[in-house]
């Protein structure tokens, strides 16, 4: 179940922000001082944390774990944390005591309210009922469940769009967004699994329609819904695309030798802000393009999917996905396939000869050794037509 | 010209298809074998699935796609339904997304 183990490893510094002193007793204490929770104070986390398992391995039976101030940037980084717990105290059999001070929420973050991390922080939650919660969650609007691989490749991923549409009955949004959304979920798993034969978690939060929008005159209400889908892998979201169009393992294919040729163009882009895994991360998202080996013909329609149902509904800040150090900001204003069914991610709209826009590229203070998409959708309340 | 009907048969629980590498095996376990070159292969979809995904469309024509390109495949094997929502939403998918 989640192969998360590698994390912390990926993410050590050694340096002396890291030492970890191991008290009389066989516990330590990590403390994370912030104005806000996010990625270097995760990877600040992970570092101190592998320093732990490292050194001291047994010898250390309880982790104290205080994060100061715990507003987390957003959905992903919470359950980053929560993926940290499980790995410690399943993993490595680590009793921990979490405190998170000063906690926070937007509405990118409302979730945390009836996460598993703050049941387990506020001691409602034993490590075991941790440990199963973790991978199944349905209660009012809260989804969680863990995919496996070998799930994912049978009935089970139809099952678990039928689940997700169970899910969103309640809310009061209309059928055909969140069929949608349910659509591009299970198609997010199913990549994961098909790409990677890892693991996959998903997790979703609706919050109260509270929100209306910013300097407009619409009265609407709006629901934020905030999706987190991720796997552990040591592939990361372009490799296999890599592989395939670096050494040209592709059938005669127009489209597959535009993208060759788009490699080549975009070479000269190359420097510290745009690099080639950049590249391969948007190459993923093109229409009719796929990592998979064997596969000229078709491809590309999971992440696809994704790119036209966020095109209406994404909140401006909050959608992206991160893949290892890299990753994809999905700025609404660049998510159109054009008319030869390219996506630029620039304001040219131009990928075959232009690269994408700097703010769309993230580079990130942690490394996540995986793929982890983040979402914040808005919908309007009072539109499910009860069909 | 003539048809030959498959019925494709899933859990009786099972309300939606989909998943690439599930397309795939339906295919392989269930059309296969019962693949009549000579004539139209009808899969039918039971009434009771409400939906069926692109990644499921994808994976169950792959083989036949890849080894006889898109439009042999189309031509000789179609996804069939009594559900008329649902047929319309594999049409569509089939349209935009392609096999």
């Amino acid at each position: 179940m989640l192969n998360c183990g590698d994390f912390f490893k990926l993410n050590y510094e050694d340096n002396k922000k890291n030492f970890v002193m191991i008290k009389k007793g066989g516990y330590v204490d990590i403390h994370i001082k912030s104005e806000s929770f996010e990625g270097k104070n995760i990877q600040r986390l992970l570092s101190s944390l592998h320093f732990v398992i490292s050194t001291y391995k047994k010898a250390c039976r309880q982790i104290h774990i205080t994060l100061d101030k715990f507003v987390p940037r957003d959905k992903l980084t919470y359950i980053l944390v929560e993926c940290i717990i499980y790995a410690l105290t399943t993993v490595y059999n680590y009793e921990v005591i979490l405190s998170l001070k000063g906690s926070r929420t937007t509405i990118q973050t409302k979730g945390y309210s009836t996460s598993l991390l703050r049941e387990y922080r506020r001691k409602n939650l034993s490590t075991d009922d941790f440990k199963k919660s973790f991978t199944h969650v349905q209660e009012g609007a809260h989804f969680r469940r863990v995919i496996t691989a070998e799930d994912s490749g049978g009935e089970k991923i139809g099952m678990i769009m039928g689940e997700l549409k169970t899910f969103f009955k309640v809310f009061d949004i209309q059928k055909e967004y969140v069929e949608q959304i349910a659509v591009v979920v299970t198609e997010l798993v199913d990549n994961c699994g098909d790409h990677t034969n890892t693991d996959c978690l998903v997790d979703i939060d609706v919050t109260d329609p509270i929100y209306q929008l910013k300097n407009s005159n619409d009265n609407s209400y709006y629901y934020g819904i905030n999706i987190v889908v991720l796997n552990f892998s040591d592939k990361l979201l372009g490799t296999d695309m890599a592989d395939k169009i670096e050494n040209r393992l592709f059938a005669e294919n127009a489209r597959y030798d535009a993208v060759y040729e788009a490699y080549h163009n975009h070479m000269k882009f190359f420097s510290p802000d745009y690099v080639e895994e950049d590249f391969f991360n948007i190459v993923s998202f093109q229409d009719k393009i796929s990592g998979r080996k064997n596969e000229t013909n078709s491809g590309g329609t999971g992440l696809t999917q994704l790119i036209n149902s966020l095109e209406k509904n994404a909140d401006n800040h909050s959608c992206y996905v991160l893949s290892g150090k890299r990753g994809i900001r999905f700025y609404p204003q660049y998510l159109e396939y054009n008319s030869d069914k390219w996506i630029g991610f620039n304001k040219s709209n131009d990928f075959l000869h232009d690269r994408p826009s700097k703010n769309v590229i993230v580079e990130s203070d942690t490394y996540f050794p995986g793929t982890a998409y983040n979402f914040t959708l808005i919908m309007k309340k009072g539109e499910n037509d009860g069909k | 010209m003539e048809s030959n009907r498959i019925q494709l048969e899933f859990s009786k629980t099972l309300t939606n298809l989909a998943g690439n590498r599930f397309g795939r095996t339906t295919f392989g376990t269930q059309v296969k074998d019962k693949f009549d070159e000579t004539k139209i292969n009808v899969a039918v979809i039971p009434d009771r699935i409400e939906d069926v995904a692109t990644s499921f469309i994808q994976g169950f024509y792959s083989a036949l796609s890849e080894n006889k390109g898109k439009e042999y495949a189309l031509k000789s094997l179609r996804l069939e339904t009594a559900n008329s929502q649902t047929m319309e939403k594999i049409n569509f998918s089939i349209e935009v997304y392609g096999i």
